[in-house]
């Protein structure tokens, strides 16, 4: 296996009028060709700016992007538009990010026309193979998105992100806006879709059953920095950050007997407007200690599990023993 | 579209007839004698009296109403002025050409500048481009017209004599009265312009369009575009029949024979047949503009079109 994505200290800021907003500080990670790797998050932290960052709708100000071994970081533009051949996203809301104006079939053939690799012909085949594989009736084709419910409308953008055949897509957020059944179709399909062509995704979202249930890996992010990095089953089973902690015990579980003591975060969100140096959690953790307030790295704790806290090893004594 | 078409045509209707009825009333109600302004001051009671029998204006309302309905709608007859006696579709006929030129005109001028200066500043949003077209925006809404002229005319006929000051003897001649007609609507183009493109260029489709790697240009012209265009259209539908109305500063600064200074020196002449006469054509003319805004809509936003298709081939309307 090897990586297709790899990131390297990424750093992206905003200037705002108030000072510069560190959105994505410094985070690494590497996908693995048809992996899923989750980026999980409360929302502000900065996991939607990654995912833009990585496939260059925003620029990044610092550190290095790698595609299938390429330096990626600072293209030009018209590889910037060859790149989005390979490097797709799938946007939150199904409403807003698709053209009011153009039909199912048109905004399809606009991606298809990017590609220059279809005549009139072929790109007639393809939209019906396209809209046949997201499960779109081919009724619809000729509907402008009002006329769509939500489910179907994200399945037009999936189709759309997959009409420049992409090597890795970014979801972000997709199933969010969508009904709880709706999401389960939506997500099934995407695991389908991922098996059938060998997609890597990278999956953006804030709640945690969805990300359990469709990613290898995970990465949990707080204010834009990643916390806490491993396998999917082994962070679910031993979390050690004490940000993840918090995270997990808030998943509801559907069994009425069963309690669970939940960690209730108390605290301010620290602003990333210029943030102070040290670990942007500890004004929220209970085991804040004043050498918190130093910079924290990303360490590896057990193999494959990355934890950035310093007092990571006191915390989870039980655990790591 | 057609069945859609015969369906707008049949409701102008009664909009011309609740118009006709309006104004007819508040004609009628208007304080104010026509056959004591005719007559003038010297008259005595008896000859106003007279007069107005045989003017019909002692019938009651409901008769004299009832007699402007069908002169105008049925013998196509707007009657002759009370003042010079001169038959009113002519007078009309007469003047409504300069009102147009000078509406059209200045329409075109608010939508080959506005727009694309609102464009430009819209996509160099806090740029350069931007502050200067807000700028100049501000400048040509807060410059009062009539100042406009006078300087215009200073300017162009008096220092440098390029321009007639007056008249409508050649096309030149319209130069100056249409630029001041079209100078604050520009400018609320430019504005209005630039505040729908930026809603347009932050939305997310436009995000996705850049994310399907299409060129700027065409994420700009092909789909932000075309989406900030259909409440602009509705904006310049309504300014164009308000500036058929005529422009009573612009016509008499300029002494331009038309509409609107008609139609002002009628209301205070209480020439009854002249004002009713100009609302019924205005209010024809302006149902004609909306219409077309409406045909133009279609052609804008094929979101609208599909509707009509769609209502007419089949009756299910929603599907899920």
């Amino acid at each position: 296996m090897s990586a297709l994505i790899e990131i390297k200290n990424l750093k992206k800021y905003f200037k705002t009028p108030h000072g510069v907003l560190h959105a994505v500080d410094d985070v690494s990670f590497t996908i693995e060709k048809g992996k899923t790797l989750g980026v999980v998050g409360e929302s502000g932290c900065g996991k939607s700016t990654l995912g833009r960052t990585i496939i260059h709708l925003h620029e990044s100000t610092g550190g290095s992007i790698y595609f299938d071994g390429e330096d990626v970081t600072h293209v030009s533009a018209a590889k910037i538009s060859e790149l989005r051949q390979k490097m797709q996203i799938i946007f939150q809301d199904p409403y807003s990010s698709l053209d009011p104006r153009m039909t199912v079939e048109q905004t399809l053939k606009e991606a298809l026309k990017m590609t220059k690799r279809y005549d009139s012909a072929q790109m007639e085949v393809r939209i019906h193979e396209l809209v046949e594989l997201v499960g779109i009736d081919k009724r619809m084709m000729h509907s402008y998105p009002h006329e769509l419910d939500g489910g179907r409308r994200q399945r037009v953008g999936i189709a759309r992100a997959l009409a420049m055949d992409p090597q890795f897509i970014v979801c972000d957020e997709p199933v969010s806006a969508l009904d709880v059944s709706i999401q389960a179709q939506v997500l099934n399909l995407l695991s389908d879709l991922q098996d059938e062509y060998g997609l890597t995704y990278m999956f953006v979202t804030h709640d945690m059953s969805v990300v359990r249930h469709i990613s290898d890996d995970i990465c949990v992010m707080y204010l834009g920095q990643a916390v806490e990095k491993s396998e999917s089953k082994e962070l679910f089973l031993k979390p050690l950050h004490p940000y993840t902690k918090a995270l997990l015990s808030v998943i509801p579980i559907p069994e009425i007997d069963r309690s669970r003591k939940r960690t209730i975060l108390e605290g301010e969100i620290v602003s990333p407007v210029d943030p102070k140096p040290g670990c942007r959690f500890a004004a929220r953790c209970k085991y804040a200690t004043p050498a918190c307030s130093q910079p924290q790295k990303l360490e590896e704790v057990l193999p494959g599990h990355y934890v950035s806290c310093c007092r990571v090893r006191e915390i989870n004594q039980d655990t790591l023993k | 579209m057609g069945k859609y078409l015969i369906k707008r045509i049949l409701w102008l209707i009664p909009v011309i007839l609740g118009v006709a009825i309006l104004i007819f009333t508040i004609m009628y109600f208007v304080p104010g004698d026509p056959a004591a302004i005719i007559l003038g001051t010297s008259a005595t009671q008896q000859d106003i009296e007279a007069l107005r029998e045989s003017m019909g204006l002692n019938d009651p309302y409901i008769v004299q109403l009832g007699s402007f309905l069908k002169q105008t709608f049925l013998e196509f007859d707007l009657g002759t002025s009370y003042v010079n006696g001169v038959s009113v579709s002519k007078s009309l006929m007469e003047r409504l050409p300069q009102t147009a030129i000078i509406a059209v005109i200045s329409c075109l001028m608010q939508i080959v500048v506005g727009i694309p200066l609102g464009v430009t500043a819209a996509v160099h949003h806090n740029k350069w481009q931007d502050r200067v077209s807000v700028v100049a925006a501000m400048i040509g809404i807060s410059i009062p017209n009539f100042w406009l002229a006078y300087m215009l005319i200073l300017l162009f006929s008096y220092n440098l004599g390029w321009l007639p000051a007056f008249g409508t003897d050649s096309w030149m001649s319209y130069i100056m009265p249409c630029f001041c007609a079209a100078l604050a609507g520009m400018a609320n183009e430019v504005r209005y312009t630039r505040t729908y493109m930026l809603e347009q260029i932050r939305s997310d489709y436009v995000v996705t369009a850049r994310a399907k790697g299409l060129p700027e240009r065409t994420i700009r012209y092909g789909h932000a575009l075309p989406n900030t265009l259909i409440p602009l259209i509705t904006g310049i539908g309504g300014s164009l029949g308000a500036a058929l109305g005529g422009t009573v500063i612009i016509e008499n600064v300029f002494s331009i024979p038309g509409i609107g200074q008609y139609m002002v020196n009628a209301i205070g002449n209480r020439d009854y047949p002249v004002v009713r006469g100009g609302v019924v054509i205005l209010s024809i003319l302006f149902s004609i503009i909306m219409l077309l805004v409406d045909i133009a809509y279609s052609f804008i936003d094929p979101r609208i079109k599909s509707q009509y298709i769609k209502s007419s081939s089949k009756k299910n309307k929603e599907v899920g």
